[in-house]
């Protein structure tokens, strides 16, 4: 054996620790999901009861909770796009243009995307008890309204009170990304603009925004992904109550699974979610290989 | 013009102001005695008391879920940074049968996102016995770390000239000792970085820990905040107690980090 043949040798060993785990815990479960989803199994008795195509039908025509987790899902992807997204825009404008304290604002707007969902859900659902209802009592100051409302056992606010935690916990993100798209527009472009007798109002709609344009698909792409995928804050903070009222996907096959004993169902919506999820970092890879070239 | 700037000021101001305001309520409460808590809410508590976190250190239970989160903290962080170097390294530096495909299935995985597996990745823990096992758990989490380090990683090593490996093999190097006594030291500053996000990571990480653990001993933080919160349901100073504990070691890493960490999420890097 020569010395190039032991070298491609042992660089299938180096890999191989990789290549192991890679089968053994991304592989394989996915293509157990995939088989798994065709039966009806409480996922410990032995005999499993092939059932077709029916977990499919059930969660696509029958199961109202999977379509409200769905639509929930969707409804914190559009905040989180027309909300959160927009707020880090325009946070990432203002400090852009800011000479001073450019650091501080950084690190202060990044800061709740390294804490927990846990603990930021255990914290909203704080500001949210009755006892203190800290929203209220704004809502007093600015007398909106003068109700001590419950917002977590109430089924319409519930939402939208994980929806404010969201923005709270989501700014950081988008508002760090922009600020990289901004700082890579060069800078000759905007004093050739400001040149032509462009003003700073034109600048920003007719310049900097087709220019940081794939940045916010890119944003979206990611918002959209994590607002189906949301999980932890609601965890702390409803556990998808009321009733189904915050239902969000990830919990919904959570709860099939591990307390309904429906693995088969979990395993179908699993992959109906995969698939959604897929489709969409795919045209997210498109977009930024498209635009990188 | 002026006022335009006054208004962008207020406007940063007031989104410091909203961000900042949970964690001081959280901190306000978690220094108030259980009977003030419920009598409306003050910013600044009557009477400052640390009777909370006393109990919490005295706690043995939640003393152990930190213990525990370090540990996997640290045996993922290991487990990971090693298998990752190793595989990155030949992929980005070697050629041999099947490097093309393997690499591509590595990205490939990294879109596969967790809902989409976790179900069977506890039906795979039941099969294999690891439910309610350390060993388990870390095999999850290095798993669930390894296709973004390995993408990283390869495309580090990558960059590093080949002069430099062609100078160390006159010099006696063999592929591995190349790779230990060259290349390792060279990427201290990249490594550093991925362990930050790997610690983050780990720290904060939930769903795959319920679906493991329903054994109090081994229950890394996170889970065990939500038991904790279980048991001490309406006795919300004690939980923001915890939470505050919990949040401490990140918010040091944070604040030691926090320009390397900007600086590569701004790269692109992160998720």
């Amino acid at each position: 054996m020569n010395q190039q043949e032991k070298n491609q040798y042992i660089c299938l060993l180096f890999v191989l620790p990789a290549v192991i785990f890679f089968i053994t815990f991304n592989i394989y479960p996915v293509i157990r999901t995939f088989y798994l989803s065709f039966f009806k199994w409480d996922g410990v008795s032995i005999d499993k009861q092939f059932v077709g195509l029916k977990n499919f039908y059930f969660l696509l025509f029958h199961d109202k909770v999977w379509w409200k987790s769905l639509l929930n899902g969707a409804i914190f992807s559009f905040f989180g796009i027309f909300v959160i997204d927009a707020i880090g825009l325009l946070l990432a404008i203002i400090v852009y243009n800011k000479k001073y304290l450019r650091n501080f604002y950084t690190v202060v707007y990044y800061l709740p995307c390294v804490i927990s969902g846990i603990v930021i859900g255990l914290i909203w659902k704080w500001i949210f008890h009755p006892e203190v209802n800290l929203i209220n009592r704004i809502f007093e100051l600015l007398s909106i309204s003068s109700q001590n409302i419950s917002w977590l056992d109430n089924p319409r606010l519930a939402l939208f009170a994980i929806i404010l935690a969201s923005i709270w916990r989501g700014i950081g993100y988008p508002f760090l990304i922009f600020l990289a798209g901004l700082q890579n527009i060069p800078k000759e472009v905007c004093e050739a603009a400001v040149i032509d007798g462009v003003n700073s109002i034109q600048l920003y709609t007719l310049i900097i925004m087709p220019l940081l344009r794939p940045t916010i698909i890119l944003v979206s792409i990611l918002t959209v992904l994590g607002g189906f995928q949301t999980f932890d804050v609601v965890v702390a903070m409803t556990f998808g109550g009321p009733g189904y009222a915050t239902e969000v996907p990830t919990l919904k096959i959570y709860k099939e699974a591990l307390q309904f004993g429906e693995l088969g169902y979990a395993c179908a919506a699993s992959l109906l979610l995969g698939l959604f999820l897929l489709i969409l970092s795919l045209i997210q890879l498109k977009f930024q290989k498209t635009y990188s070239s | 013009m002026r006022q335009e700037s006054i208004i962008k000021e207020i406007i940063l101001l007031v989104f410091v102001v909203f961000i900042l305001a949970p964690f001081i309520v959280g901190i306000s409460t978690s220094l108030k005695s259980d009977l003030e808590i419920y009598k409306g809410f003050n910013l600044l508590p009557r009477r400052v008391t640390f009777e909370n976190y006393y109990a919490i250190f005295k706690d043995k239970v939640f003393f152990r879920y930190f213990i525990n989160s370090g540990i996997y903290a640290l045996l993922t962080n290991i487990g990971c940074l090693l298998i990752a170097s190793l595989c990155g390294y030949v992929i980005g530096r070697y050629n041999f049968p099947f490097k093309n495909v393997i690499y591509l299935a590595f990205l490939a995985v990294l879109m596969i996102p967790i809902p989409a597996s976790f179900v069977s990745l506890y039906n795979l823990m039941l099969q294999l016995k690891l439910l309610n096992t350390r060993i388990g758990y870390i095999l999850l989490l290095i798993s669930g770390n390894l296709p973004f380090s390995i993408f990283l990683l390869t495309n580090f090593f990558k960059q590093i000239p080949k002069e430099l490996e062609e100078a160390a093999k006159i010099d006696g190097c063999n592929i591995f000792s190349f790779y230990y006594y060259i290349l390792l030291p060279l990427s201290k500053p990249i490594l550093t970085t991925l362990s930050t996000f790997v610690i983050l990571g780990v720290w904060n990480e939930f769903l795959l820990a319920s679906i493991v653990f329903s054994n109090d001993n081994l229950m890394p933080i996170q889970a065990g905040l939500m038991k904790f919160q279980g048991q001490y349901i309406t006795h919300y100073e004690k939980i923001m107690a915890g939470s505050i504990i919990s949040i401490l070691p990140i918010i040091i890493l944070y604040a030691i980090t926090y320009k390397r960490i900007i600086k590569d999420i701004m790269r692109g890097m992160g998720k």
